[in-house]
């Protein structure tokens, strides 16, 4: 009996929410599968701004986009025993992310 | 000076009246709910979305190739309450992934179109107001929507069939 494997080569891209023009590709993200995204407001010198987190799993590493305001400010890789299959993981490494960067 | 030229007896008489009718008014309020006679007051029920014209939340999904959509009230702070909402969708292609923005319905095809559906909430009619083709033309397997920055995430790529190990031997 013949069987195969079927897998989703994907990778991650940015488009304007509104014109849908690519904005970038994210190259880290190779193999990527699933995102998560997180906003948290925070005070720089005094100043409110907003941090967005954008976690992108990719194979066996979760690729982790910062932006300050709408400054993109630091991306980290970390890797990861097995492929997350499902969002609930990646949401515990994504928190574990926030407590940690 | 109106207030004034009126008797005591006939000042007793009006406030009287007026004592009566706002005890009508309450007791009417309190056994059918008369919400016209208390604009703040929310019905429940079918007449929550003709009062409420844009729902709170719409939630979607998509399985076998179909859009499932269904609407979220709030109905207390810890409790939400899901009804179905039927909407017309139109014809679409095989959609492969979904995402929700305001009231907009974004999604994803196999070959690599992004389609935005916007929902009008008192008829629960969709159109089709956007039709895009990606620079790429492989399935769309995921979209995330990042409001915060006016970004959408997407994720595509071919798919692979990799041959097994029994194949390999």
């Amino acid at each position: 009996m013949k069987e195969s494997n079927r897998e989703t080569e994907g990778l991650a891209y940015l488009y304007n929410l509104h014109s849908y023009e690519l904005q970038s590709k994210l190259e880290e993200t190779k193999g990527a599968t699933l995102t998560a995204v997180d906003v948290a407001p925070i005070l720089i010198n005094g100043e409110p701004a907003q941090i967005t987190k954008l976690a992108v799993v990719a194979k066996k590493k979760v690729v982790v986009y910062k932006w300050v305001d709408d400054e993109i400010s630091e991306v980290t890789v970390r890797s990861v025993l097995d492929r997350p299959h499902n969002v609930g993981i990646l949401i515990f490494l994504y928190v574990e992310s926030r407590t940690t960067g | 000076m109106l207030c004034l030229s009126v008797s005591n007896q006939d000042n007793f008489l009006w406030c009287h009246f007026l004592f009566c009718l706002s005890s009508i008014i309450y007791s009417a309020y309190s056994t059918f709910h008369l919400g016209f006679l208390f604009p703040s007051f929310h019905f429940r029920g079918p007449s929550l979305r003709s009062r409420h014209p844009h729902p709170t939340r719409l939630q979607s999904w998509v399985h076998s190739r179909t859009v499932h959509t269904c609407e979220s009230h709030n109905t207390s702070a810890m409790h939400k309450a899901f009804h179905p909402l039927t909407l017309t969708l139109p014809p679409l292609p095989q959609i492969t992934c979904s995402t929700l923005h305001a009231l907009t319905l974004i999604l994803g095809t196999p070959s690599g179109q992004l389609i935005t559906l916007q929902t009008d909430p008192t008829s629960t009619s969709t159109t089709i107001t956007k039709k895009i083709q990606t620079p790429s033309t492989s399935r769309i397997s995921h979209l995330t929507v990042m409001n915060a920055l006016g970004l959408l995430v997407v994720i595509s790529g071919t798919q692979l069939t990799r041959p097994s190990s029994h194949e390999r031997k």
